[in-house]
């Protein structure tokens, strides 16, 4: 029972400092979809069949890119959009747990009694802090679908594969494994990336572990590896897209545990984390 | 409640910040730490609350050891550093978050808190509109909220005006009575030995001297 008073708690205070951060994703999405609306344009005047769908911009915003072969001459198509979508996600839990470690949190962890309630009250606050980041952003993509005329179909259409330059897709992508690949997918990894980000600012400043954070996912950006986390984040990169690409149960597995990971170290290390003032703080 | 200070050693980052201090602290008694800025005092009151762990020695509080079989004190009101208040909320919702944790705290217990520290006029203003003496006066209402058996008081007269100091000087005497455990670290050497039964001094992370003021059961010396 005191669990869930601390979460609720936790849960009051930290939308207060997030509120601006889902002002700015649901701002990225909306523009997003523009972005995706003015590209997808050239298609419905060059064919008159041609039609979008929700597949096609939540490919277009979660698909990630296409495997990159580094060769002479070859230039590193940057995965702004994707990058941009997931780092935000990230940045969206960093800052409320140690902050309130060194205010009120700390009045607070004194009266529970309990360091490992407050941490996990902190794991959850975060999965939940990029579970409401993810659920605003497609609420927007539902929206933006809905304003451009789409179909609501997880159908992919070829001019969507032109558009993102995609050749080598297998020849059947089943929906329902493209819907996980699009939802669930994307969302794990930014949760199990958040809880490593609060694991990780028991160490650390906090902003030095987001860094950690965009270091994986632009690895996984430039390198088609199942080790790097960021390629299951990517639609693209799974293997009923690309011929050797990631498998996406390996992700969910991968995800899982990790985030387990992450949790139970954290729960061991703040055992034993030493809560000074800002001033201690390196 | 009986707190009993083992040759307590503190190092952070390869600085000794606490060196081989033993004390004890008593049920009933109010205990001064007085201090320059830097000496300790506040790393004590830290270690006492269970925010930090000795590098060295031991703490135990009625036979237990801190930070072994316990996290933390148990029933502790503690006001370290500046009062830590949400902006966005009036005093009395700030207390009353706090009270929601008690099990014991009712809402018609922090409106006697805060006519208790002069802020019952105040109550439903938000924090980020009070004035330091006033965010003052709601951290020593937050510290004795549920009536605990240990209170840590770091500083608590910064801020505060003659009126306040006079409030806190009455409030850490009804403490005494009512049997808690009262720590209070302040470097206004003229209010600690007002309010205090005995102070131990600090320099450098050592103890240095212990006066006694009031004997245990009563006697002055």
């Amino acid at each position: 029972m005191k669990f869930i008073k601390f979460f609720y708690l936790d849960f009051r205070r930290g939308m207060h400092t997030v509120w601006r951060l889902y002002l700015c994703g649901t701002i990225l999405f909306a523009l997003l979809c523009l972005d995706f609306w003015n590209r997808s344009r050239i298609f419905l005047e060059l064919y008159p069949d041609a039609s979008r769908s929700l597949g096609d911009l939540a490919l277009y915003i979660f698909g990630g890119m296409k495997k990159f072969i580094p060769t002479p001459g070859a230039v590193f198509p940057f995965p702004t959009v994707w990058l941009l979508v997931m780092a935000l996600a990230c940045f969206s839990s960093l800052w409320y747990p140690l902050e309130d470690l060194y205010g009120f949190g700390k009045t607070l962890l004194t009266a529970c009694q309990s360091r490992k309630r407050w941490y996990l009250a902190k794991a959850v606050w975060c999965g939940v802090t990029v579970s409401l980041y993810f659920l605003l952003g497609w609420a927007v993509l539902l929206f933006g679908c809905l304003a451009m005329g789409g179909k609501f179909t997880w159908t992919i259409s070829p001019y969507m594969m032109e558009l993102m330059e995609i050749t080598d897709v297998a020849s059947t992508v089943e929906d329902w494994q493209l819907t996980l690949q699009l939802t669930l997918l994307p969302w794990l990894v930014a949760v199990t990336l958040s809880q490593l980000q609060l694991c990780l600012s028991l160490w650390m400043q906090p902003v030095l572990g987001w860094v950690i954070s965009m270091v994986v996912l632009l690895s996984s950006a430039y390198y088609a590896s199942p080790f790097l986390l960021g390629n299951y984040a990517m639609a693209l990169r799974d293997q009923q897209v690309l011929t050797d690409g990631v498998i996406w149960q390996v992700g969910v597995f991968y995800c899982m545990g990790l985030l387990l990971l992450c949790v139970i170290a954290g729960l061991i290390s703040f055992q034993q984390t030493d809560i000074l003032g800002k001033e201690g703080k390196s | 409640m009986s707190i009993i200070f083992e040759n307590v050693t503190k190092t952070i980052r390869g600085k000794t910040v606490l060196q081989g201090v033993t004390l004890s602290l008593k049920a009933g008694r109010v205990t001064g730490l007085r201090g320059i800025n830097g000496s300790g005092k506040t790393m004590l009151l830290r270690l006492l609350a269970g925010l930090i762990h000795p590098t060295g020695g031991k703490i135990t509080i009625d036979g237990k050891t801190l930070g072994k079989d316990m996290e933390f004190p148990p029933s502790m009101g503690l006001l370290i550093e500046n009062p830590a208040f949400l902006g966005q909320y009036s005093g009395a919702e700030n207390l009353e978050m706090l009270a929601s944790l008690h099990q014991n705290v009712t809402n018609e217990d922090v409106q006697a808190l805060l006519e208790k520290v002069g802020l019952a006029a105040d109550g439903d203003t938000k924090y980020r509109k009070y004035s330091l003496g006033m965010k003052q006066r709601l951290g020593i209402a937050g510290a004795i909220l549920g009536k605990p058996k240990l209170l840590l008081l770091d500083e608590p007269t910064n801020a505060l005006d003659t009126k306040g100091v006079e409030l806190l000087r009455d409030i850490i005497g009804e403490e005494r009575q009512r049997g808690a455990t009262v720590v209070v670290a302040c470097h206004d050497a003229a209010f600690l030995e007002s309010v205090s039964d005995e102070i131990y001094c600090l320099e450098n992370g050592q103890l240095t001297d212990h006066l006694i003021f009031h004997e245990e059961g009563g006697s002055e010396q």
